[in-house]
């Protein structure tokens, strides 16, 4: 016995489980069970290609046909390709991780690379992925070499069955027993799409259901006679009918990378769909092709990071599909194509912006929330749309350059959603609509607009409303400031717009945090240091807190504050009148009221209306 | 649980619910990083962002996140102070509500208080930094990176107040650290910044060998982990060190490769590099060059309310342009008037005074 067992230093061959590394690729290599579908047709157009390229048969029109049969719950692939002889069944289809048409590729590189680059399959594993949709695979094959037709048969365990048979045509049939976990294949729309997806820039035709067209387009956009409109009509076939506002098509592009520069070969286009809608429909991905067969949708990484307006479809050889051929490595090439692309694109908007301003105008228009995002922290394209991009006002949407000729050099802006509509109406009050800033990179937008324009003043209107407000003497009102300052109100008076208004209340920028932590600091909440970290803040920053509870503006120009000072009615009427300006002031704000507050104020007004209603 | 770990448990809860617009928030960080050092101000732009669409999706931990990448991008990329202090303070209040408790970053949001004032006036808020760094060590448990941040800033209070010995000690301490600490620690980041102490330490005392030691290996650390702003540090030391020691091919060498280095940031380089930088030029006689380097650092700094090094700043060229013989009273003026902005302004002004006398005389 002893004898029998092999030195522990002798050479060992694996052995493969095959059941199991099925179960590997359908449950961790691959994604989606469709791409069981692309690998098939891949091999098929690449036996296609290998008859073109080894029979001499000048009339020969490659072919793919692909059918369902629900009641049999079959899927049948049928190529007229080169076929199999039964060795190179034995070789390529049966040995994992051989494939026959990488070794096709490698020899053609050298004196035909052209024709070697029509060859799509690469790692020896895409017969395999069948199985991920199908629980038995048949194969029916005459090869071109003119020996006869084999039947190869497996079940997905470790054996295959192999025989002669009857098969007339040169060529291969696939037929898969599909999976129950798979029927959707088995619907012949699902089927026609997951063609679509995947081969639709295949050149070899391929029908489905015997339909006498070819289902896929075979020819991309970018090698059509006319390529902007083809890729407009691609666009709207791939993308939902999305109307491109531009299509910009790509091509080889020189980059440079450090210590030399490489041509990135590039085919495809780049477009601008109609609108986006920040951090919720954001663009900037790209679907990628390599050797026209379909790689991955939605890739993000290949344009940069601002481009979020823009969306691409991209063919290039030098990207490299990761094993399972959904996506793409990152490795060098894939940088040079990422500065490919941004070069081209950042080339196709300035001579967009320079050649044909009102489709520039519509994608700034059209994108405004991600190109603003964009622009702040990008000099050179803030400078392209700092006077197109538009934004939100209380009188719609107006770029800087209308807002500006409406407000003689001033932007108004309110930072806040809730609680703007005091300040909002302070600006209509002067003639000025307020630009809504709550979007994250408006107020950044407006900073770096006054920035590089020394005439334009910027007015946070939360913070800043009492530039809306024209300072008067105060003399004629002292009665009535008065009757506030003794009761603790700061309180002043000046002049502003709608006359209506007869009092607001206004509060200093970074009201709310100071009140919060003032808040905290005297609930006991912080501990020691950090009490004293925010007493001394907010004593640097709001003088003691003081201007933190406010200052109630009266308004001269309302005939009621007026009439109160100059034709005072009886002390009681006068306080009673007061205190109601001063609540509805403080309700009106919106701003640094804690429930208890506005039940507060609510009471005041309550008991001064029951007081003025005393006989 | 660090924050990593919470994120990537977000990430897959987000991934299985299919729901993008959750995952988008787990994708701002790595997206915002790679720009930390080459263009900070879209790192925080993308952190806002990122803000915006947490409180869209009214997730309050997400919003405390941001917020605190914010007050980093601010202080350690963009080396602008002037709204760190609202920022931090409320990702404080924040994060002492009930509401974050267990938050995995309750130590980094109260250290970035102790961070703002280390950077602003040092010296003058003394007192406050120790108080912090105390509350601290006591309120919570400190492991895993935090050990390394507390260190710091403890290395970080004593270098500003000139206490090398205790400043070495606890560089060496976090060193110690390191070794085979575990990755999610950030042993090597923090490893790198402490090198670059132990080099302005070694400076300070004028121990050469010391500090060649310590830029080599920093330099190796930091150009492996592509920290170009400290690689670039410690080239310009050991350019200092060769043209110390008169091989100025190699001196000048080794500029070059930190000059190219760190032109490529965008972002307001450190005191160290400048130290670095106007010493090399000092060592070789180029009082012009050293003072055109002060006049760039104070440009690089002006008005983003780091008033503690404008002062050292102000100082330097005072240095350079009295060893010129053509220090003016505007030049003292500006000096003095940036000694006043700190809280305890007599040290500035003794050193002033020291210049004026022309009692300095160091390098």
């Amino acid at each position: 016995l002893l004898e029998e067992t092999p030195p522990l230093s002798a050479k060992h061959k694996f052995d493969l489980h095959l059941p199991g590394l099925l179960k590997v690729l359908a449950e961790h290599l691959y994604s989606s069970k469709k791409v069981g579908i692309r690998e098939l047709i891949q091999n098929a157009h690449d036996s296609c290609v290998r008859r073109r390229i080894e029979a001499n048969e000048p009339h020969y029109r490659p072919r793919i046909d692909l059918s369902v049969d629900p009641a049999r719950r079959t899927l049948t692939i049928r190529d007229n390709g080169n076929g199999l002889t039964e060795e190179e069944i034995q070789t390529y289809l049966a040995t994992i991780g051989r494939g026959y048409t990488r070794e096709l590729r490698e020899k053609l590189s050298l004196y035909s690379p052209e024709e070697a680059g029509e060859l799509i399959g690469q790692f020896g594993l895409g017969f395999l992925s069948a199985f991920l949709i199908a629980s038995e695979v048949t194969l029916t094959t005459r090869s071109v070499s003119g020996s006869g037709a084999l039947r190869w048969h497996s079940a997905g365990d470790e054996h295959y069955d192999l025989s002669p048979t009857e098969h007339a045509a040169i060529g291969t049939t696939v037929e898969l027993r599909v999976k129950p976990a798979a029927s959707f294949i088995l619907k012949e729309n699902a089927l026609a799409g997951t063609v679509r997806t995947y081969a639709d820039f295949l050149p070899t035709p391929i029908y489905v259901q015997e339909d006498e067209h070819p289902i896929n387009l075979m020819t991309p956009p970018w090698e059509e006679d006319d390529p902007l409109q083809a890729a407009r009509d691609y666009v709207a076939r791939a993308f939902h009918n999305t109307e491109p506002l531009a299509v910009f098509p790509l091509s080889d592009w020189k980059v440079d990378i450090g210590h030399d520069h490489v041509t990135v070969p590039l085919k495809g286009f780049l477009f601008v769909p109609p609108g986006s809608v920040a951090s919720v429909r954001e663009f900037g991905d790209m679907t990628v092709f390599i050797r026209r067969m379909f790689i991955c949708e939605r890739e993000r990484d290949l344009l940069p990071p601002w481009a979020r307006f823009v969306r691409g479809v991209i063919e290039c050889p030098v990207l490299q599909p990761t094993a399972s051929r959904e996506g793409i490595h990152q490795d060098e090439n894939y940088e040079s194509v990422r500065q490919a692309l941004e070069e081209q694109l950042g080339q196709a908007l300035r001579e967009l912006a320079r050649d044909e301003p009102a489709t520039w105008k519509k994608i700034v228009r059209g994108h405004s929330d991600v190109i603003v995002g964009w622009a702040v922290s990008d000099n050179e394209f803030f400078e392209r749309v700092e006077d197109i991009v538009t934004f939100r006002t209380s009188r719609g949407p107006l770029s800087l350059g209308e807002y500006l000729k409406l407000t003689n050099g001033t932007l108004y802006y309110v930072t806040r959603e809730l609680g703007s509509l005091q300040e909002q109406v302070l600006a209509e009050g002067r003639d000025v609509p307020a630009i809504d800033a709550s979007w994250f990179a408006v107020t950044p937008f407006l900073q770096k607009y006054a920035l590089r324009h020394p005439d334009v003043d910027l007015v946070q209107l939360d913070g800043e409303a009492e530039q809306l407000l024209r300072p008067i003497m105060e003399e004629p009102f002292a009665a009535l400031l008065k009757h506030y300052r003794e009761q603790g109100v700061r309180a002043r008076v000046a002049a502003f717009k709608p006359a209506d208004v007869p009092a607001v209340v206004l509060y200093p920028q970074g009201a709310e945090l100071a009140q919060e932590a003032s808040a905290s600091a005297e609930a006991g909440d912080l501990p020691g240091p950090l009490a004293g970290l925010v007493h001394e803040y907010i004593d640097q920053k709001f003088g003691g807190g003081e201007e933190l509870k406010g200052t109630l503006y009266l308004n001269a120009s309302c005939p009621l504050v007026r009439r109160l000072a100059e034709r005072p009615p009886n002390e009681a009427t006068r306080a009673v009148v007061l205190t109601l300006l001063h609540q509805v002031a403080r309700l009106f704000a919106g701003r640094m009221l804690s429930a208890a507050d506005a039940v507060a104020a609510f009471r005041e007004t309550t008991q001064s209306l029951e007081a003025l209603l005393q006989p | 649980m660090n924050i990593w770990d919470w994120v990537a448990d977000y990430q897959k809860k987000a991934q299985a619910d299919g729901d993008k617009q959750r995952l988008r928030l787990t994708e701002i960080f790595p997206a915002a990083w790679p720009h930390r050092e080459t263009a900070p101000e879209r790192m925080l732009q993308m952190f806002r962002e990122g803000r915006w669409l947490a409180q869209q999706l009214d997730e309050p931990w997400w919003m405390l996140f941001f917020d605190y990448w914010q007050v980093g991008t601010l202080m350690y990329w963009m080396r602008d102070f002037r709204d760190v202090n609202d920022l931090a303070i409320s990702a404080m209040l924040k994060a002492r509500s009930l509401a974050f408790a267990g938050c995995p970053l309750n130590v980094a949001i109260h250290r970035d208080l102790t961070n703002y004032y280390l950077a602003v006036d040092a010296l003058g808020y003394e007192e406050r930094i120790r108080e912090l760094i105390n509350f601290i060590e006591r309120e919570f448990a400190i492991e895993g990176e935090d050990r390394y941040l507390l260190l710091g800033d403890k290395c970080t209070l004593a270098q500003e107040l000139e206490h090398w010995d205790e400043a070495e000690n606890f560089a060496l301490h976090e060193l110690s650290l390191v070794d085979g600490d575990d990755p999610r620690n950030n042993p090597v980041h923090h490893a790198i910044f402490t090198y670059t102490w132990l080099c302005w330490i070694a400076y300070q005392r004028q121990s050469w060998n010391e500090l060649s030691q310590w830029a080599r290996v920093g330099e190796d650390r930091s150009h492996k982990a592509g920290y170009g702003e400290q690689e670039a540090e410690f080239l310009a030391w050991q350019a200092l060190l060769a043209r110390r020691e008169r091989d100025e091919e190699g001196a000048q060498r080794l500029k070059r490769r930190a000059s190219s280095r760190i032109s490529r940031l965008r972002l307001a380089w450190s005191p160290c590099y400048w130290f670095a930088l106007s010493a090399f030029h000092k060592v070789g006689g180029e009082l012009e060059r050293s003072l055109r380097v002060w006049q760039r650092a104070m440009g690089s700094i002006a008005g983003h309310g780091r008033l503690a090094l404008e002062c050292d700043y102000r100082l330097e060229q005072c240095r350079v342009l009295a060893k010129l013989g053509r220090l003016g009273d505007d030049d003292v003026a500006a000096a003095s008037a940036s000694a006043a902005r700190l809280l305890k302004p007599a040290i500035a002004l003794g050193k002033l005074e020291r210049i004026l006398r022309g009692d300095e005389d160091e390098e």
